[in-house]
């Protein structure tokens, strides 16, 4: 068991809120389609509702959209009992009352190659973080903006 | 495009072993990981920081 859990890709959680409770199911292939690929797996699912109360209520993987199609049979298996009480609470905090939300705890089994990959490399994650696009597209300006003033000279250090 | 992460891992020894560069490589290629930029840093016993160069393996991965 140790060894499965070195072997194990960093795991992640997401809270992805629907206002107004409306749910498309339009982004459940994609995810079923990244854990066919074997890029992710899905450690525990739980969709639930905040009422307009700011009570928070279970829901049932199964007709969301209410279409009469079971839109998510396929992620039946996939509520592990992972999530909580506690965590359902958490969620609550962050959503709308009146709004539904996913709550998805998943592995990122494609990282687990890389991760073992720099530990046998003597190497070890000091720190990580999510950059924002917008911070990355003023990072590209402001690099360009340096090698134009000054072009090709080797980085000092 | 899909959400940035920056990632800093520590080495004891100021080394890119290609092992690291190969997964990485298989990563862009499946399409799962696009690589944007990175840099080698090493610092010193006095807390200086230096700027290592790039090794060739790497800048071909970011440029794929």
């Amino acid at each position: 068991m140790t060894d499965d859990l070195e072997q194990m890709g960093p795991i992640d959680y997401l809270v992805v809120e629907f206002p107004g409770s409306r749910m498309t199911g339009e982004g459940l292939p994609l995810l079923v389609d990244l854990v066919d690929r074997g890029i992710i797996r899905i450690l525990d699912l739980v969709f639930v509702k905040k009422e307009l109360d700011g009570s928070m209520k279970g829901m049932a993987i199964t007709d969301l959209d209410h279409d009469g199609k079971l839109d998510l049979a396929v992620f039946e298996g996939a509520s592990s009992g992972l999530l909580d009480e506690d965590d359902i609470a958490d969620a609550g905090g962050v959503l709308e009352p009146g709004s539904s939300a996913g709550i998805l705890v998943y592995e990122n089994v494609w990282a687990a190659p890389f991760a073992t990959a720099l530990r046998r490399g003597g190497a070890q994650l000091v720190a990580s973080g999510r950059i924002p696009v917008q911070a990355l597209l003023a990072a590209i300006d402001a690099a360009e903006a340096r090698t134009e003033a000054q072009p090709a000279s080797p980085s000092e250090t | 495009m899909g959400p940035v992460q920056v990632l800093v891992v520590g080495f004891d020894r100021p080394t890119f072993s290609g092992e690291v560069l190969a997964e990485l490589t298989l990563l862009r290629e499946a399409g799962i990981v696009r690589l944007v930029d990175l840099l080698l840093l090493s610092r010193a016993e006095d807390g200086t920081f230096e700027t290592l160069a790039t090794p060739a393996g790497a800048t071909r991965v970011i440029n794929a």
